[in-house]
């Protein structure tokens, strides 16, 4: 994340930096944005190029509105964009650009050029990039009666456990409602907020959420802008457009926010949408083009769920209503090697290969019969344990499984699990414990290491993997020491060049050992700088430092006169044998 | 722009048809400006950095590109800097902590194109306020940035500073084609490894560091006496005017005022001096209307006098980065120049200390993320209150912990609020930084009791590969440089002048709101009725003068006669208070109920003036030295104190053994008065800590 060039361009194109009014040149709206990055792409040229030489890739280019001149001044942004971003990485935000491999695919899928350049966000990202993340939007007023707000927390706590994530907007009042709801039950929930992320980052109510990789915040606008209504308007067609099926719990009319944004979402129609009859919302009634829906959370979440049959299967209303008409605008590749995004990539491979492990030793399991969703949902954390994952992994992984449809979720009530008998290349010899998915991980890993040090967000790309996992095994890893983190920022691992069967006391007197025998065979050519020794041994400074030190205490080595220099001591054996 | 079209640049500025650049000015100018290149440069003080970056400033002002923003650490520099850049026909000016007042005219200038070139302190940059308030404001309009001093990015090449840490993460950020210039005189490979791991795409320019100039020296003297006696010796042999460089802000003011006693017109430079203040002494030094600044590190890092005759230490500083960062400052641009170290016997204590609180200690940063983890932010003054913390301390753990990427903590407006990151303290790094630092002191340690030459030795240290034997230090040419023998005469004389660094004690006038109910103060604030007086304290607990005999006898729990008498011929002789005190008492005990009594009344007899024990001590308290800060140490000692019996009307000596917070003397002071008593004089044995 540090400086990738192509996300650095779209950055300093777009972003609003100073958090306020812009002095010098004014970013580039969404839509100007696309219309240059088209330009890039038409003229074969990269934002890769345009950082190494603007004036030589904006050369041809006409001027009818000064847009070139005000794109050489925004690309000149690079100390405010570098004092910007490291706030936001002070404050543990990341940032997605169009121009990134892992921006939601489902964003540029419906809203096409009109996707916002950048996401800024906070908390589990793979959450929003997974391939099998799904999610019901529920929307609603800031001020609503206690009845619906508690019937909402209800029905957030009912959409996880059907297994969606809650899409909302973060605002009090009905969106935390269902959030909340989602999250005491132990979903998870994407919040696309209005305004003021950073500070939402570091509130008492989202901290822990976000720590346990529950939730995921994320914004268009800058990080610390404030709340205007304008944004509030365009924030809403995100969180239908990141979302599977919206209900609208409870809306104004006309001047209501909810109320816009529900009407915008039929016009365009990105999801099938519900409105819930029992609320006193004025405007629940209006919007009458729609479905209605009515009961307990239980019985709204069944019959949303339920239409999701009648999508696949039979192309009834809702069908038609999300998909017929609906311009698939393929995102542009507008900045040449921005790569197009289907909505359903291929998993990477590494990743996949995981992910095979856990299908094979899933069919195993479901091989003996089919299991309800309740036990499931009881002894998900069992179930976590007993494949070593944590469980938003289980969880991803779950999905896909159900969407690869290796696994059936039975529609009946009591919803099972079971195998799908159709796919027909079992497992030889399903591996059934986590010991055999860690194995496979720490196999690869050394592998990859053997190769060189690599750093930490490379490794985690490369595995695809929830962040919280690949930290929990690579801890292990680290515990077992087979990898090393080397301690520097932008953390490395290397692997570890020890034997790796002996117990750790053993090793490290071992390893001193050799280190000593190695020490004076290179001593024994001549004296050699302390500095160039450190960079030999590429040995953590502080280990190098206490096996010098030893060193020089045991009087093997000495120090000259010159302390940058050591040598090696004649009477060394003599000298030991009398200690 | 080629090579010719910028020398014509330097040859308008420096009014000098004849100007050409040095070796390596060029390349430096040409890679920074045309071809937006990260470039760090080594080159040795007085090469001409500042001028590649005010030709570059130049030419990217000419292709009408914005302002340079120039990260200095030092105030002097950057007036120096200002000055400098304005005879080049450069429009610079400085934002700092002293000129407050100007911001807003200057942030006017920059958005209206009438500054080329800014200067501010890492400090400002790494503060939250200054950078959204107001550097946001003109940040998309920087045209090259230039970090000076850039061996402090590394910890190996300074002590810990996180301001510059702050720094590096920008530096981390910032797109490929932004230019950056970072500059450094000091950096050996370690440090320059550091920089290029951690700035990967970085250039280095490197040249040789050697200075011909100076004659370098060693001279160990044990005790602070003699390396006193032999200042005022040789200080006045040495031509031109320098700086002596001492560890503590109390060395600084103890030395000038010994050397002030000897004739020697010196003052003494440390931080807490003020800006103004710090200022003017600079310029008195500049302009050689002084012999010697007696300056703390706060004087370390560019100060730039072209004729600095000497650098003596009066203490040895910590690494060998350390020291030639501060003796490369003598000699820039006359012949001869001389730097002597002087390494005493107390140094290796005051490093210890140093590195010892270098770092905020683990459970220190714990009760601040608790603290904040309850809640959606707080400010410095509300932590305080709900923590037992000093405000440094708090300071302190949040600057640490507010560098790290991502921070645990982060500032909003005037609160800190916690972020979702988790955070471990990095034991195995603070454990490095620490072992770094103990061998950087053992490596000085040798550069002290070398035989080879002292400069080759330095030039080594800093891996200069131009490195040769000097010809002209100590060890070279097989004689001192100056004599180090001490006269005996001067050196008793020093012992007595240390043994009479009293110290002034300044009275607290008023009291933290809310914590005294008990007592039924009408106000926070002190009537000047029940304020006490100015006071003295005999010494610094554990110091050369009185104070290691204060701390010994504290243990055993007598004070020696030889401390009543200091303490007398102080009251008598020196400081004279007048009205004169008529009568003595002293801070009650419960712990020890004798040992500050006792020792008041051997001196009330000294005196020859009345004891009465008019104050009882009726609850007793946890020691005031485990309150960590101003509330909780106020508070601690409401309704503990009681006033009884007969109070004399007349001014009196308030005695008291080891004085920490001044809140007891505050509040029994208040408690007299309003008694009865005449003026209160607060009169302590010791202050606590190591008055760094």
């Amino acid at each position: 994340m540090a400086t990738s060039g192509n996300s650095d361009a779209v950055l300093l194109l777009t972003a609003h930096l100073s958090g306020s009014d812009d002095n010098g040149a004014k970013p580039l709206t969404t839509e100007e944005w696309w219309a240059f990055a088209n330009w890039l792409k038409e003229r074969n040229a990269t934002l890769e190029n345009l950082l190494e030489n603007a004036d030589e890739v904006l050369g041809g280019r006409s001027d009818p509105r000064g847009t070139t001149e005000r794109i050489k001044r925004l690309l000149d942004r690079g100390s405010a964009l570098g004092l910007a971003k490291d706030r936001w990485a002070q404050a543990g935000l990341w940032w997605l650009t169009s121009a990134d491999d892992d921006y939601p695919a489902l964003l540029k899928k419906r809203l096409g050029q009109a996707s916002p350049a950048v996401l800024y966000g906070c908390g589990c990202r793979t959450l929003l990039c997974s391939m099998s993340y799904r999610g019901i939007a529920v929307v609603g007023s800031r001020d609503a009666s206690e009845n619906d707000l508690s019937w909402t927390q209800a029905f957030g706590g009912a959409v996880a456990e059907a297994g969606y994530s809650v899409v909302s907007g973060g605002a009090r009042g009905i969106d935390q409602a269902a959030m909340f709801g989602a999250l005491d039950k132990g979903g998870t929930v994407v919040g696309i907020l209005a305004d003021s992320l950073l500070r939402a980052s570091s509130s008492k109510m989202y901290r822990s959420h976000l720590r346990s990789q529950d939730l995921v915040l994320i914004s268009p606008f800058n990080p610390e802008a404030g709340f205007t209504v304008g944004r509030a308007m365009q924030r809403n067609k995100y969180i239908y457009c990141l979302s599977d099926k919206a209900l609208v719990v409870h809306s104004g009319i006309e001047r209501s926010g909810t109320w816009a944004g529900a009407i915008e979402n039929m016009k365009k129609q990105w999801v099938p949408i519900w409105v819930r009859r029992d609320s006193d919302g004025s405007g629940n009634a209006a919007l009458s083009s729609v479905h209605h829906v009515q009961g307990p959370p239980q019985e709204v979440i069944q019959r949303i769920c339920d239409s999701d049959q009648s999508v696949a299967s039979s192309g009834q209303v809702e069908g038609d209503f999300l998909y017929s008409d609906t311009e698939v605008e393929t995102a542009p590749s507008g900045a040449g090697n921005v790569s197009e995004q289907p909505e359903h990539t291929k998993p990477q491979e590494q990743s996949s290969d995981l992910y095979g492990h856990f299908i094979q030793s899933l069919r195993e399991l479901l091989a003996k019969g089919s299991i309800k969703k309740s036990e499931l949902e009881k002894h998900k954390s069992e179930l976590g344990k007993h494949y070593g994952l944590l469980k938003t992994q289980f969880d991803a992984w779950m999905n896909k499984a159900i969407e690869e449809k290796v696994v059936i979720k039975e529609s009946n009530p009591g919803v099972l699990y079971s195998l799908n008998q159709q796919p027909e290349h079992t497992s030889p010899q399903a591996p059934s414990d986590s010991s055999v998915l860690y194995g496979h991980f720490i196999q690869s890993l050394r592998e990859l290491l053997a190769k060189g040090s690599i750093k930490k967000s490379e490794l985690e790309k490369h595995y695809g993997l929830v962040k919280k996992q690949f930290d929990a095994w690579m801890m292990m890893a680290i515990e077992e020491k087979v990898v090393i983190k080397e301690s520097r920022p932008g953390v490395l691992y290397r692997l570890n060049q020890q034997p790796e069967h002996s117990s750790p006391q053993d090793q490290s007197s071992d390893l001193y050992g050799h280190f000593i025998q190695s020490l004076r065979e290179l001593l024994a050519k001549g004296s050699i700088k302390k500095s160039e020794l450190e960079k030999h041994y590429g040995l953590v400074k502080k280990q190098f430092d206490t096996w010098m030190m030893m060193a020089i205490e045991e009087k093997v080595v000495t120090k000259k006169s010159n302390p940058a220099v050591l040598s090696l001591n004649q009477q060394s054996e003599l000298i030991q044998y009398e200690v | 722009m080629n090579r010719q079209q910028a020398e014509r640049l330097l040859q308008i500025a420096v009014s000098n048809p004849d100007a050409r650049f040095r070796d390596g000015q060029w390349e430096a100018i040409d890679a920074v400006s045309n071809r937006r290149a990260k470039l760090l440069l080594v080159q040795r003080t007085g090469w001409g950095k500042s001028a590649v970056y005010f030709v570059a400033t130049k030419i990217f002002r000419d292709a009408g590109r914005g302002p340079t923003i120039i990260v200095s650490p030092l105030l002097a520099l950057m007036r120096n800097q200002v000055e400098a850049a304005q005879r080049l026909g450069i429009r610079a000016a400085s934002i700092d902590s002293s000129n407050r007042e100007d911001w807003d005219a200057i942030i006017t200038d920059v958005l209206n194109d009438q500054i080329d070139a800014l200067l501010i302190t890492p400090e400002r940059l790494a503060n939250e306020d200054f950078r959204q308030s107001t550097l946001m404001k003109i940040a998309d309009r920087i045209g090259l940035l230039v970090v000076d001093e850039a061996h402090c990015i590394s910890d190996w090449g300074h002590d810990f500073r996180p301001d510059y840490r702050r720094l590096t993460n920008v530096l981390r950020m910032l797109p490929r084609n932004t230019p950056v210039l970072c500059t450094t005189a000091t950096a050996n490979d370690r440090v320059i490894d550091d920089i290029k791991t951690q700035l990967a795409d970085f250039q280095i320019q490197r040249g040789p560091l050697s200075r011909h100039s100076l004659s370098l020296q060693t001279i160990r003297l044990d005790n602070q006496a003699s390396r006193l006696a032999w200042l005022a010796q040789s200080i006045p042999q040495i031509p031109g005017s320098g700086i002596v460089y001492v560890l503590t802000k109390r060395d600084a003011e103890q030395v000038a005022d010994w050397l002030s006693r000897h004739g020697i017109s010196a003052r003494a430079y440390h931080s807490q001096a003020g800006h103004n203040k710090r200022l003017r002494l600079e310029n008195m030094l500049l302009n050689n209307k002084i012999k010697v600044l007696v300056a703390t590190t706060a004087l370390g890092m560019g100060y730039d006098k072209p004729d600095l005759s000497f650098v003596i230490h009066y203490q040895a500083p910590s690494s060998v980065v350390a020291y030639y960062q501060q003796v490369g400052r003598a000699g820039r641009a006359i012949p001869s120049a001389v730097g002597i170290l002087l390494a005493g016997e107390e140094d290796e204590q005051i490093h210890n200390y140093f590195r010892r609180t270098a770092f905020p200690p683990e459970h220190t940063v714990e009760k601040v993320l608790d603290a904040l983890e309850e809640s959606d932010g707080q400010s410095t003054a509300e932590l305080q209150k709900q923590l037992n913390m000093r405000k440094s301390q708090i300071d302190q753990v949040l600057k640490v912990l507010s560098v790290e990427v991502p921070s645990p903590v982060i500032k909003v407006g005037s609160k800190w609020r916690r972020t979702p990151a988790e955070f471990e303290l990095d034991r195995e790094r603070i454990h490095r930084l620490s072992i770094q630092r103990e061998r950087e002191w053992l490596e000085f340690q040798e550069y002290v009791d070398t035989d080879n030459c002292f400069m080759e030795y330095l030039g080594y240290m800093l891996d200069d590969p131009t490195v040769e034997r000097c010809g002209k230090c100590a060890n070279c040419m097989g004689k001192p440089v100056i004599a180090t023998s001490v006269e005996h005469t001067l050196e008793v004389e020093a012992v007595r002048f240390l043994r009479r660094s009293e110290l002034p004690f300044e009275p607290r006038k008023s009291i933290r709101k809310g914590t005294l109910p008990t007592y039924e103060f009408p106000n926070d604030r002190l009537d000047p009725e029940w304020q006490a007086s100015e006071g003295r304290i005999l010494s610094q607990w554990g110091d050369a003068g009185w104070g290691a005999l204060v701390a010994k006898d504290k243990q055993s729990e007598h004070f020696r006669d030889e401390l009543v008498h200091a303490m007398a011929e102080m009251v008598l002789e020196r400081w004279q208070p007048d009205p004169p005190a008529k009568w003595v008492t002293c801070v009650p005990s419960l712990r020890c109920p004798t040992l500050v009594p006792d020792f008041a009344r051997r001196l009330a007899d000294k005196l020859k003036l009345p004891f009465y024990d008019v104050i009882q001590k009726v609850r007793d308290s946890p020691p005031q030295k485990q309150q960590e800060n101003t509330f909780h140490q106020c508070r601690n000692l409401d309704g503990v104190f009681k006033v009884v019996g007969r109070v004399p009307a007349s001014p009196v000596l308030l005695i008291d053994d080891v004085v920490d917070s001044r809140w007891t003397m505050t509040v029994l002071a208040a408690l007299l008065r309003r008694s009865g008593s005449g003026l209160v004089y607060p009169v302590g044995l010791a202050t606590a800590g190591i008055g760094g």
